[in-house]
């Protein structure tokens, strides 16, 4: 397939010996397309952040292959996992994780230099992403200078300033109150369409999944079920979520 | 699990984070271990007398410097001590949500600090105990006292003053922790307070306009130092306004150093764009803005630090040098012609009960003539102007010595001898008040007159022997050197008895025979004794001069714990920072990289300018102590240069590795 982004292909992860062993990954194969906003929901416990660990390469897999753009990262190496974190992949925190000592012009360039752009092609790239994501106007500021939802989007054009070949959002709204989680989920949906960025996002909650247009849901370090959001509406595909969590007996939304 | 259990579970565990504390902790002990056990070093009790009552005096005084250097070290103690607790902020506070008493927290916290404290005291007095063998060593070359007499020892007054002080440190810190603990808030334990640094101001030209100013600040004080001397004066404010100015542009280039340094460094786009350079320079200038008042300071105390110890480590080789030289023999008599008549000195000694074949190993006697000329001939066609202690130089008559006299003085120096023709004449001068003119006549006199004789120059240099030993500094102001004909229609000046001592003589006993002799104003016999010498010599200098490094080297101490304290405290605060720069695709040894030029940065801006100051002021104070002391002074920076590089550098080190850890656990933590 020519357009799948990512591939998981039969990953295992084991922690600890062979006296207590625990399997946080029992088996899991999915691909991603590009273009995609895939949601992977568990509850607590379910192996989701090991997952999304081990796809970002800050952990490493017991058995089994990711393929990212057919290359296998579990092969990578050293500088060489570095590399590709800074080439391929783009991180969204749900604190935004701005440096606060530096302007948001430099946020975004400190991932374009990191991933070894040249200064001539970070002042060409930048202009274009702020005009993507609106924020010329904050360029200059640091962080404690601007509003929430601002802060927001430079991370957001940090994270896709890069190209990357998938965004990785781990728990994006886990700490946010409703508002601030309906902002970063609408412009998470915005950089997926506008942008057509391919975005994994993993959560354990049913209102942020809702926004994704396919889920995987993982019990046990295993995939249980998947779900397409297909032409359903938001409300019927949040709807069909809860069917599936309440099967699954993991934790209730908060937002209901 | 018991208290007990659970500090020395607690201490191992983060016996890493303790790594400054206890550096400090154990340098400290040892350093006040080595100079206190100082005074108990048999080779000073075994000096003569003039030399004890320096002694004694030098007990005094490093007692008092002591408990100063006591009480400092306390606050720095409590400073690290301070960082330790934060550290440990959240430990704390998940102790007290467990529900920990207080009292059990604080007894947790005292007893870890008490077990911390004794692991360090004792470390630190076995460091100390080496450390004092080497500062012995240091103040005996220092007094120039024969190294022969020098024995390892165990100082048990020291030891009890160390153990007596340093209970009463840990006791106050560990006051302080109970009281920190008893007084916390949980709340405040448990939120990640991540600690505000103070941000920049938008204005570009304000910071560049305060560089300026803090540049020209520094430059007039410069100029009035170099105009006035850097020795306050009673006619005029100058001193104090310099000063001022020196404290202020200091003060203001730290300032707006950051400011100015992150504008040009952004300004390079190549550079500040490329890897994480925006990351470092952001942080760089983050650092030195926050912390400008600490950089100062610590500015202020190396450059005193660079200058008390080139200076006192300069001083002291230069007066042991001076005095090495200016003492050939052990013991010289000499004896007035006009007053004694030309008598055999060995023959007087012996009638007033000093037989002196009983201490020597070699004895000459050698004689100084008067020529038939008077400095001021000599050095006629001068423009000559002598020291107020020389004012009888012009008209006395210059001195001259025989060839074969001075080939038998040299003998008894284990020099080789010098050859000197008939007709052939030499100078001889090793006196800085006339050396110049001594060897300008040299030049103008090709030929020479003496007793009669034309004698013709033999060398264009200026001999720098000392035949005779008279005192340190104040030795020959010029004598000629001719055939031994010559001498025969001179008049005889004064008779030299030259004594080397037998290995076992005691020279007290000597000394004491030659008091008297010495005293009787009816004859003309004097003497000059090595170890009186020295004595005498030595005085007060050099226990200034040897007080400046120690108060150096505590300087010294304290400056790089401050940094390294700051460093840390910092990273702590920061560290989420390095995990995020990972996330984004920095490698581990980028990230090191960082953290080896931000501390490498921190330690060194304050150390090049003390440096750039120590330049200058060092020069301006060595011209001081040269003209209050006499003598010349060659500026050696090679103490101060080892002990920065081990005390400085092992900070440093200390500080790099310690702050790569708490990152490498951070990343460790988040996987």
């Amino acid at each position: 397939m020519g357009d799948t982004i990512l591939r998981v292909d039969d990953i295992q992860k084991f922690y600890g010996n062979k006296g207590n062993l625990t399997k946080a990954i029992d088996h899991i194969s999915f691909s991603v397309r590009k273009g995609e906003f895939l949601g992977i929901m568990g509850a607590s416990g379910s192996g989701k952040t090991t997952l999304l660990n081990c796809i970002s390469t800050i952990d490493t897999v017991t058995s089994g292959h990711i393929y990212v753009e057919e290359k296998d990262i579990t092969a990578l190496h050293g500088a060489q996992l570095a590399d590709f974190r800074g080439k391929k992949l783009g991180f969204i925190f749900q604190n935004f994780n701005l440096l606060d000592t530096l302007t948001a012009y430099e946020n975004i360039s400190l991932a374009l230099s990191i991933a070894g752009a040249k200064p001539s092609e970070i002042e060409q790239r930048i202009p274009q992403i702020a005009q993507a994501l609106n924020i010329q106007d904050v360029l200059g500021k640091y962080p404690y200078q601007m509003s929430g939802g601002q802060q927001q989007r430079v991370a957001a054009a940090r994270a896709m300033v890069t190209n990357p070949a998938i965004v990785l959002a781990d728990e994006p709204t886990g700490a946010l109150d409703s508002n601030s989680s309906r902002m970063l989920l609408t412009m998470l949906t915005e950089l997926n369409e506008r942008l057509s960025a391919t975005i994994l996002m993993v959560t354990h909650d049913a209102f942020s999944a809702s926004y994704c247009n396919r889920i995987l849901f993982i019990k046990d370090g295993q995939v249980f079920n998947e779900l397409h959001r297909g032409t359903d509406t938001r409300k019927e595909f949040f709807t069909k979520i809860l069917e599936v969590v309440s099967v699954l007996g993991g934790e209730q939304s908060e937002h209901m | 699990m018991n208290t007990c259990k659970l500090i020395f579970r607690n201490v191992c565990k983060n016996i890493r984070d303790y790594l400054i504390y206890f550096l400090t902790l154990t340098l400290s002990v040892s350093l006040f271990y080595a100079f206190n056990s100082i005074s108990d070093q048999p080779a000073f009790s075994n000096m003569g007398m003039t030399g004890t009552l320096l002694y004694r005096q030098l007990g005094i005084m490093l007692s008092t410097l002591s408990t100063m250097i006591a009480v400092v070290l306390a606050f720095l103690i409590l400073y690290a001590n301070q960082f330790l607790l934060k550290r440990r902020k959240k430990e704390l506070g998940v102790y007290m949500m467990l529900g920990m008493k207080k009292g059990r927290i604080s007894r947790l916290f005292a007893g870890e600090t008490l077990c911390v404290g004794i692991i360090a005291l004792g470390t630190g007095l076995l460091l100390g105990f080496f450390f004092s063998q080497g500062f012995s060593l240091i103040a005996l070359r220092l007094f120039a006292i024969n190294l022969e007499k020098f024995r390892i020892v165990f100082s048990a007054g020291a030891l009890r003053q160390t153990v007596l002080c340093f209970t009463i440190i840990f006791f106050i810190v560990m006051l302080f922790n109970i009281r920190s603990v008893t007084n916390v808030k949980l709340i405040d334990l448990l939120t990640d307070s991540r600690k505000n640094e103070s941000m920049q101001t938008e204005n570009r030209i304000l910071p560049v306009c305060l560089f300026l100013l803090s540049l020209l600040c520094i430059g007039i004080s410069a100029a009035l130092f170099n105009k006035n001397g850097i020795l306050p004066s009673h006619e005029n404010n100058l001193f104090q306004l310099a000063a001022a100015a020196l404290v202020a542009g200091t003060f203001l280039l730290f300032y707006s150093l950051s400011a100015v340094f992150m504008q040009a460094a952004s300004a390079r786009k190549c550079f500040y764009l490329k890897g994480l350079n925006t990351f470092l320079v952001r942080q760089i200038g983050s650092k030195i803005r926050t912390n400008y008042l600490v950089v100062t300071v610590v500015c202020g105390l190396l450059t005193i630090t660079i200058c008390a110890v080139s200076i006192g480590a300069s001083t002291a080789l230069a007066m042991n040098k001076m005095s090495q030289s200016a003492t050939p023999y052990d013991l010289n008599v000499l004896s007035n012609v006009s007053v004694d008549g030309d008598s055999d000195i060995a023959a007087y000694l012996a009638a007033h009960d000093i037989t002196i074949s009983n201490y020597a190993k070699v004895t000459e006697q050698i004689s100084v003539y008067e020529a038939d000329m008077t400095y001021s001939e000599l050095f006629e066609g001068q423009k000559v102007k002598f020291w107020p202690i020389d004012e009888k130089v012009p008209d006395s008559k210059v001195s001259v010595i025989s060839i074969s006299d001075l080939n038998r003085a040299l003998s008894m120096q284990n020099k080789a001898p010098i050859t000197l023709n008939d007709g052939q004449y030499l100078l001889n001068c090793n006196y800085n008040g006339t050396y110049q003119y001594v060897a300008a006549a040299l030049q103008s006199h090709p030929e020479i007159t003496v007793g009669g004789a034309t004698l013709q120059r033999a060398e264009d240099n200026v001999l720098q022997e000392t035949y005779v030993m008279t005192s340190v500094g104040n030795n020959d102001r010029g004598t000629l050197i001719v055939p031994d004909f010559v001498t025969a229609s001179l008049e005889k000046d004064v008779n030299v008895l030259l004594v080397q001592y037998k290995p076992d003589a005691d020279s007290n006993e000597v000394l004491q025979k030659m008091i008297p002799i010495g005293l009787d104003s009816t004859h003309g016999y004097r003497y000059a004794e090595k170890n009186m010498m020295y004595e005498t010599f030595y005085g007060l200098d050099a226990l200034v001069s040897f007080l400046c490094c120690y108060t150096g080297l505590v300087f010294l101490l304290i400056c790089a714990a401050l940094l390294a304290l700051k460093q840390l405290t910092e990273t702590t605060d920061n560290v989420y920072r390095y995990g995020l720069l990972q996330k984004l695709g920095a490698g581990r040894w980028q990230i090191d990289h960082t953290l080896f030029v931000q501390t490498a940065v921190f330690f060194a801006i304050p150390l090049v300018v003390a440096g750039v100051y120590s330049a200058f002021l060092i020069d301006k104070a060595m011209a001081v102590v040269e003209e209050f002391m006499n003598i010349h002074i060659a500026t050696n920076i090679g103490l101060t240069i080892v002990l920065f590089l081990l005390v400085y550098g092992s900070y440093f080190l200390a500080t790099y590795l310690s702050c790569k850890r708490i990152v490498t656990e951070q990343r460790e933590l988040e996987v």
